[in-house]
């Protein structure tokens, strides 16, 4: 399996630990991710012009190399697939084609790399490299853009392929009717009250299923759930203490990896009880 | 109970046909300007003045008593002795003409009627007045070419059975069952283990907020008291043979493992089994007897042994029963819509529940004492209902219609919450508060002042919370804004949609469904519990959701309809046999025939009338063309369309009588196809051969389309065959010949087949023209 592979910016920065564990588990899975050369900004929530943005994820589709592109980030794929929708309309892919030096074509699909192990790979295939069934119970948080434009991925208003995913790897996925509610990050510089409020209600309702973990699928999430949670704590004078990792960190855990390796001592909030009931090494 | 066996009543009466000496009277209808206003109906009738045995009348509506009255007068001082009508289709009215000619003294077979209106001017183009005037002129012609040669037939008639199937045992059928046991039997069957159906299931009734078993129990205990009234739950239809009003039907009974007619329901069962497998249903239950439900039972055969009436059976088995009955009631009502699918309700959760569940938590049915109680055994302080769930939705994943009933089953529900505790709140998000119908608005302004809180807006999702709390985050679009509540419980009002199985029986029954899965009444005003089988009828929530009243009114009216059709004793039945003139004994028919209905006897084919279907697959399997079906003879339905093709070439649509149907209801419907088309009634695609598909070719017609309706799988499986063999033998006119299986409902599917094939047709018509004109100028080149 191989597949061009798109990491955005926070595979860079602030989300170096995902990256480690994608790098891990997927070179264990035998999953051939290629960065593409030079790739550019997807856009994130703040290029308001269509053409612009579109053009963004058309160039980088475009680099594909007549691969599927993946992605490992919620707002990254989202723009991809709005890109990928909208450049079915010929006219908007001319106007766009005329300013890019590689042609955009639309063969390349973008997949998020939760789809990737979902759909491509298979759980029954990833079961096979399940060493150690993780006996803990975790969120599945999804986000919302993820599902969101609507794709042939999962639903958008109830998905089920991250609970499917973490059942695969003996945990138990708390029922969690937040699961693809907005966590606040993409206004947290515009409106951090508002922002920090929202996390809030996600964590509090987090905690409320009694659950090990929050499980994540995207850097802007983890930052906001993970990063944020002490500001949330103090803002709102409440106690949280829930570990938020990304789900190939618990895939890593799952497959037996040291949680060093998978970028598990990098978060703000301390993963050291969640590791000890796993039976790992702090 | 195959007794009461039918028996042919009439023979047939023989006349001959004297062709070219009748006196044809057409008669065309403005029908206001339904019909006026596209065809020009003066040209229509001017078509026809070279022919002299041809009177045109045209009249403003020929259905009112003024243009009855004119024909019955011509028929009555002898100006003529045939009628061809120019009007509405004759689903609609053929009855009162033909009832009218009878009275004339005219054989109503010589009476038929052209459909200039939901199949012409109602279905092409406004604009294109003068094809659809063409189409006219040639349907009139035809018709009238045809009716110069049909024989008088005088319709054959069997006797009925004189017993009702009624299915659905619950407030409409028992009420169709009660009605009709004054002067019919009737079989009631229930696929519940007791009677009642939803409305038992349903605490006070509104707008009076009576006590809905009070009203039910004595109803239920009636019929099963009555003796003409055989009672059978745990019972489905799972076989129909036989004709209308002579039907066979297999019954099927699921075991109920204790024996209804022995159990005196002392209880001693219950007390005995260590699983709580043995149980009445509820208190008020019919039949008053225990059952078994297998899932928990541990076999231990304790109950066996301590029933003193030995009712109790644990081997039972499923059964089957045949029974005989000339008519059959439809009272499957409804079911609430799994909805589940609107996954931002996130329904099912504790305390989430359907309006349905609500009602039965206060019914008869109750499993908590009739008490409204939470997840958790607590009265929800706060209680929303939530309208039209999973209805008014056009998006494609809830369903189009109006559930009826909601906007005052909600309001009588918060009603109930109120009064059960004064300082609970009831909140109802409502899109449209519909109180239409005697005494509802009465009900709203009364729910008003109790306190209720009326927000208007969808709600948009519920999430469960804490504690089993639930937050409601909707938009009140009275006051402009979005907002978010806290509840305890959750009322959702569901779409009601026909109950499961419904599809299977009206297939069974060959009755049409409209497109949203309820039962097509004959007409949707003036005939709304029959439906297209005229020995099948229908009430209550089948025929679309509705309230008590309105599904006893129904029930009430089916009784009288069923009664109305049975008493006549007979039922006649379309005398266009067939008829066998000439036979070498080849036996090829008797093969053919799906119905048993021919034999060799002597060494010459036999027709059993009353087994025949009037199908006539037996027509193209005879090698020698000796048979024919009665006014549908090659030779006539080769006259009729030279007269449709004279005017100017069309696409030729041989139709069956249940696509008929859907041709009308896409007339009903406005939708609009090209006025090349032109429909030929016939009562089966199967009476066709190559003999008259070729002479429609040679006619003039650009194409011709074959379209079948009926469900009867003995006919449907031969169908390709027969279109194979068509186009075979149809080849060397190089024109196109389709075939359709189109049902009666499905009439957007048989505009969008009449579009297309008609511009397909119309394609090919002038490519082959162009190359005429080439190979005609090669050879005035090669002449020159």
């Amino acid at each position: 399996m191989k597949y061009s592979y798109y990491p955005g910016c926070a595979q860079h920065g602030t989300a170096v630990d995902y990256r480690i564990s994608v790098e891990a588990v997927f070179g264990r899975l035998g999953i051939d991710l290629e960065e593409v050369k030079n790739w550019n900004c997807c856009g994130a929530l703040h290029v308001p012009d269509r053409t612009v943005k579109t053009g963004l994820s058309a160039r980088t589709l475009a680099s594909a190399k007549g691969l599927d592109m993946a992605t490992p980030c919620n707002l990254c794929y989202s723009n991809l697939m709005r890109a990928h929708a909208a450049l079915e309309d010929s006219a908007l892919r001319t106007i766009v084609n005329e300013a890019l030096t590689e042609k955009y074509d639309g063969n390349a699909k973008p997949k998020h790399l939760l789809e990737v192990i979902v759909k491509d790979l298979g759980l029954p295939k990833l079961t096979e490299h399940v060493k150690k069934p993780l006996k803990i119970k975790a969120v599945p948080y999804y986000g919302c853009l993820l599902t969101r434009p609507e794709n042939d991925f999962d639903s958008p208003q109830n998905p089920k392929s991250l609970d499917e995913l973490i059942l695969s790897l003996g945990a138990e996925p708390a029922k969690y009717y937040y699961k693809t509610k907005c966590c606040g990050g993409p206004i947290l510089i515009t409106d951090e009250e508002l922002a920090l409020g929202l996390a809030k209600e996600l964590l509090v309702m987090a905690k409320e299923t009694g659950a090990d973990c929050v499980v994540v699928t995207c850097p802007m999430c983890h930052l906001q759930l993970d990063a944020k949670q002490k500001a949330v704590e103090s803002k709102f004078n409440i106690k949280i203490d829930l570990p938020v990792i990304y789900f190939t960190q618990l895939m890593g855990l799952a497959m037996g990896f040291d949680p060093k390796e998978l970028g598990l001592s990098q978060h703000l909030v301390p993963t050291d009880k969640l590791i000890a009931k796993i039976g790992g090494r702090p | 109970m195959m007794e009461n066996e039918p028996t042919l009543v009439t023979e047939q009466k023989e006349e001959s046909a004297k062709k070219g000496s009748n006196r044809i009277g057409v008669y065309l209808c403005r029908c206001g300007g339904n019909i006026a206003d596209v065809v020009d109906l003066q040209a229509v009738g001017d078509n026809l003045k070279e022919d002299k045995n041809i009177t045109v009348n045209i009249q403003d509506y020929l259905c009112s008593s003024v243009g009855q009255d004119k024909i019955k007068n011509d028929i009555e001082k002898g100006k003529v002795d045939r009628v061809v009508i120019g009007s509405c289709s004759p689903k609609l009215h053929l009855e009162t003409f033909r009832s009218m000619a009878k009275n004339a003294g005219l054989n109503p077979g010589l009476l038929e009627i052209t459909n200039i209106r939901e199949q012409a001017s109602w279905v092409h183009d406004k604009e294109d007045k003068t094809g659809v005037t063409s189409k006219a002129k040639g349907l009139i012609k035809g018709a009238a070419a045809r009716m110069d040669s049909i024989e008088p037939l005088s319709p054959l008639a069997k006797s009925l059975v004189d017993r009702t199937l009624v299915i659905g045992g619950g407030i409409a059928g028992i009420t169709t069952a009660l009605e009709l046991s004054d002067s019919h039997d009737v079989i009631l069957i229930e696929k519940k283990p007791y009677l009642g159906g939803h409305m038992i299931g349903l605490s006070k009734t509104f707008p009076t907020l009576d006590c809905s078993q009070c009203i039910l129990t004595p109803r239920m205990v009636a019929v099963h008291n009555n003796p003409r009234i055989s009672m059978l739950t745990q019972t489905e239809v799972a076989d129909v043979q036989g004709s209308p009003g002579d039907y066979s039907i297999t019954l099927e009974h699921s075991p109920r493992y204790v024996d209804i007619r022995k159990c005196i329901n002392c209880g001693a069962c219950t007390k005995k089994c260590p699983t709580g497998a043995i149980f009445l249903p509820f208190v008020q239950a019919v039949p008053q007897a225990y059952m078994i439900d297998m899932s928990k039972c541990s076999n231990c055969g304790a109950c066996v042994k301590v029933c003193p009436r030995d009712a109790i059976n644990l081997e039972e088995k499923k059964e089957t029963s045949l029974i005989s009955v000339g008519a059959v009631a439809i009272a499957t009502g409804f079911e609430p819509i799994d909805l589940s699918f609107i996954e931002e309700y996130n329904y099912p959760s504790p305390n989430i529940l359907t309006a349905i569940e609500f009602e039965e938590m206060l019914s008869a049915k109750s499993k908590t004492g009739m008490r409204l109680q939470k997840a958790d055994g607590t009265f929800p302080n706060r209680v929303a209902f939530v309208l039209c769930a999973g209805s008014r939705d056009f998006t494609g994943k809830g369903r189009k219609h109006c559930s009826k009933v909601c906007c005052i089953y909600s309001q009588k529900q918060a009603q109930l919450v109120k009064k059960m505790k004064e300082e609970s709140e009831a909140w109802i998000f409502y899109i449209d508060m519909r109180s239409s119908g005697r005494r509802f608005e009465e009900f709203y302004h009364h729910t008003q002042e109790k306190g209720v809180n009326y927000v208007r807006g969808k709600v948009a999702e519920i999430l469960p919370g804490p504690d089993g709390t639930l937050m409601v985050q909707y938009e009140d679009t009275n006051l402009g804004r979005k907002g978010r509540e806290i509840f305890d419980m959750v009322v959702l009002c569901p779409a009601l949609i026909p109950s499961t199985g419904t599809k299977e029986i009206a297939d069974k029954l060959g009755v049409p469904m409209g497109d949203d899965g309820f039962i097509e009444e004959k007409h949707v005003k003036l005939d709304p519990v029959n439906t297209l089988n005229q020995s099948v009828f229908a009430a209550g929530c089948v025929l679309g959701p509705k309230d008590i009243h309105d599904s006893v009114t129904e029930g009430i009216s089916a009784a009288h309809k069923v009664s109305q059709f049975l008493g006549k004793g007979v039922i006649l039945i379309p005398p266009e046999k067939p008829v066998i003139l000439e036979c070498n004994g080849c036996g090829d028919c008797v093969k053919a025939c799906p119905y048993n209905a021919l034999t060799l006897e002597g060494g010459k084919a036999l027709l059993s009338p009353l087994a025949c279907t009037g199908c006539g697959i037996c027509v193209p399997a005879c090698p020698i063309k000796g048979i024919e079906i009665r006014n549908f003879t090659r030779e006539q339905l080769k006259a009729q369309l030279k007269g449709i093709l004279s005017e100017a070439p069309g696409v030729i649509v041989f139709i069956d009588p249940y696509a008929y149907a859907a041709a009308d209801i896409a007339g009903v419907n406005r939708k609009q196809y090209s006025s090349l088309i032109r429909l030929v009634s016939v009562p089966s695609v199967h009476i066709l051969d190559a003999d008259v598909v070729n002479a429609a070719f040679e006619y003039g017609a650009t194409g011709v389309l074959l379209i079948e309706g009926i469900t009867d799988e003995k006919l449907t499986t031969r169908s390709d065959d027969l279109y194979k063999k068509l186009k075979k033998e149809t080849r060397k006119h190089k024109k196109p010949i389709r075939y359709s299986h189109i049902e009666t409902a499905q009439y957007e599917k048989l505009t969008d087949l009449l579009n297309v094939f008609a511009s397909q047709a119309g394609a090919k018509a002038q490519k082959m023209s162009r190359k005429e004109k080439e190979e005609i100028s090669d050879k005035e080149e090669l002449a020159s």
